[in-house]
């Protein structure tokens, strides 16, 4: 098993930390982890990103050239990213409708559906609770102790809420290869 | 425990758990976060961190601290490693233990900041003047950057001299899981040649790097060219991967020799008789690896060939070197050194 995901948007969306938590669960569940983040100009502003590697034995290569996932935040990086995805993209609904991608778009209402709004500002933990709920390569309790594990008080118990709440907006289940 | 850390943050670990105690640095990309960890964790240690005014000042701080008999490290990037160069000739002239981390972006000039594995020369060939030898360490892992920063300290005083990791900007900057507490041991190492005041010495310690007599300062070098014939001797090291039978052999060191490794795999799966060479020490080199017969090597780097001379050197004219590189911040790719395997297995590489 090898599972390569590319998760990307704005500076300040979370990009890394929501890489972080996914590496974190990733060594919680016992698999191989590599987190490699964009370091460029981008983390001074613009689109950033960060690749990861689970498998489960010694990562090689860990950088992304082909996606099983894509978390995409905002359009550059869908546009920059949907062509390398062979797998699943998760993003807003307000880009999906431009996503010319033959991989299987997860469309979210990340800004106000059902009490989304309370989640302002938290579309990397609703997207990677939506991720895990459609690919289960991670259980939800591993991405929660994770979460515990790197974040503190308050931010902990909403980033905790928000994965749950993205987890719940997917329905139907498919399993990992 | 079992935690995610960054490759600079696990140099930076690892030096604290070997007993470093001090630290000067100036930050530069993609090196910057093994100042910042020391600069928190450093002095709650009982250690000095200090931001020096430039790189210059760093290295020659290191030497004033390893004079003094501290175990001490720098570490720095690009132009920086270029500023320093001066002072690992002096560190290297005066016999003196540190550690220096060389987190490799593109160059020459400024560059980029993206990684590569163009500083092969400067570190191995030694890029300060003078005869001399710094021994490089090369780690492929988030866990071989920590456990590589132990073996640096126990090396660098067990030799008297510089030791050099040499990793680049992916290995500095990903995140792997590394198991802080089960690090190789600690070796201590008594200096009685270091300037920590006279005590009960008849005599006075003196550092220094100035031998105006031609006589003795030929003496000095041929006795640390020893000292490095014996290191050469001892300390090759590397790593075979498939290389029993191989015919093809990749040969690659950090960060490339994982492309490489899973391009060595899918040739196997093709079945090509393919393996791989990871050279662990870049100095001395590990020209050991190279005695049995194959049908050829390709070496790959993130740069426009370096390692590829140590190689050809190493297999002296005996089957077919080749070269495959990226440079600049490019990453090699997978499916190219496959290519090249492929190529030089129906004899088509050149």
């Amino acid at each position: 098993m090898e599972y390569r995901i590319i998760i990307s948007g704005f500076g300040g969306q979370g990009v890394l930390f929501a890489g972080k938590v996914v590496a974190q669960a990733a060594m919680l569940s016992g698999y191989e982890a590599s987190w490699l983040p964009s370091y460029g100009p981008e983390m001074r502003g613009g689109t950033a990103n960060c690749q990861l590697v689970i498998s489960d034995k010694p990562v090689g290569s860990p950088v992304v050239r082909t996606a099983d996932v894509l978390i995409a935040m905002n359009m550059p990086s869908l546009t920059k990213f949907m062509d390398k995805t062979n797998g699943i993209i998760v993003t807003d609904e307000r880009f999906a409708k431009f996503c010319d991608s033959p991989a299987q778009v997860i469309s979210l209402n990340t800004d106000i559906c059902n009490g989304g709004a309370k989640f302002e500002g938290l579309t990397n933990m609703i997207m990677l609770g939506a991720m895990i709920a459609k690919t289960g390569i991670l259980g939800i309790s591993e991405v929660i102790a994770a979460i515990n594990r790197i974040a503190k008080g308050a931010a902990a118990a909403i980033d905790r809420a928000a994965v749950e709440y993205g987890w719940g907006c997917v329905g139907e289940r498919v399993c990992a290869s | 425990m079992k935690q995610m850390m960054k490759g600079n943050e696990a140099v930076a670990a690892a030096a604290i758990y070997s007993g470093v105690k001090c630290f000067f640095g100036y930050p530069i990309t993609p090196q910057t976060e093994i100042s910042a960890y020391m600069a928190k964790h450093l002095p709650e240690n009982g250690g000095v961190f200090l931001q020096a005014e430039s790189e210059i000042s760093a290295i020659n701080m290191v030497y004033g601290a390893a004079g003094a008999g501290f175990r001490v490290m720098t570490s720095s990037s690009g132009p920086g490693m270029s500023l320093k160069q001066e002072g690992i000739s002096f560190l290297a002239g005066a016999d003196l233990p540190c550690v220096i981390v060389n987190v490799m972006r593109g160059g020459p000039g400024l560059g980029g900041i993206q990684p590569s594995q163009a500083d092969y020369f400067q570190a191995v060939k030694g890029g300060g003047h003078g005869d001399y030898r710094l021994i490089v360490l090369a780690p492929a892992s988030v866990r071989e950057m920590a456990e590589f920063t132990v073996r640096a300290f126990n090396l660098a005083d067990k030799w008297r001299m510089p030791v050099m990791i040499l990793s680049d900007g992916i290995l500095g900057q990903m995140m792997e899981a590394v198991e802080i507490d089960e690090l190789p041991a600690v070796e201590h190492y008594e200096k009685p040649w270091a300037a920590s005041g006279r005590g009960e010495r008849k005599e006075h310690n003196i550092i220094k790097t100035l031998y105006l007599d031609p006589e003795e300062l030929e003496r000095m070098v041929f006795s640390r060219e020893e000292r490095y014939k014996e290191i050469a001797r001892e300390h090759q090291d590397w790593e075979e991967y498939l290389c029993d039978d191989a015919e093809i052999v990749v040969t690659a060191y950090g960060i490339t020799a994982r492309i490489a490794r899973a391009a060595v795999e899918r040739a196997r799966e093709k079945g090509i008789k393919a393996g791989l060479i990871r050279p662990i020490t870049l100095y001395p080199f590990p020209v050991k690896a190279f005695e049995n017969e194959r049908r050829a090597v390709i070496c790959a780097e993130m740069s426009a060939g370096q390692m590829v001379e140590d190689v050809r050197l190493a297999v002296n004219g005996r089957y077919p070197v080749y070269f495959y590189g990226r440079t600049g911040g490019m990453l090699p790719d997978e499916e190219e050194i496959l290519n090249c395997i492929e190529r030089a297995a129906k004899g088509e590489m050149v």
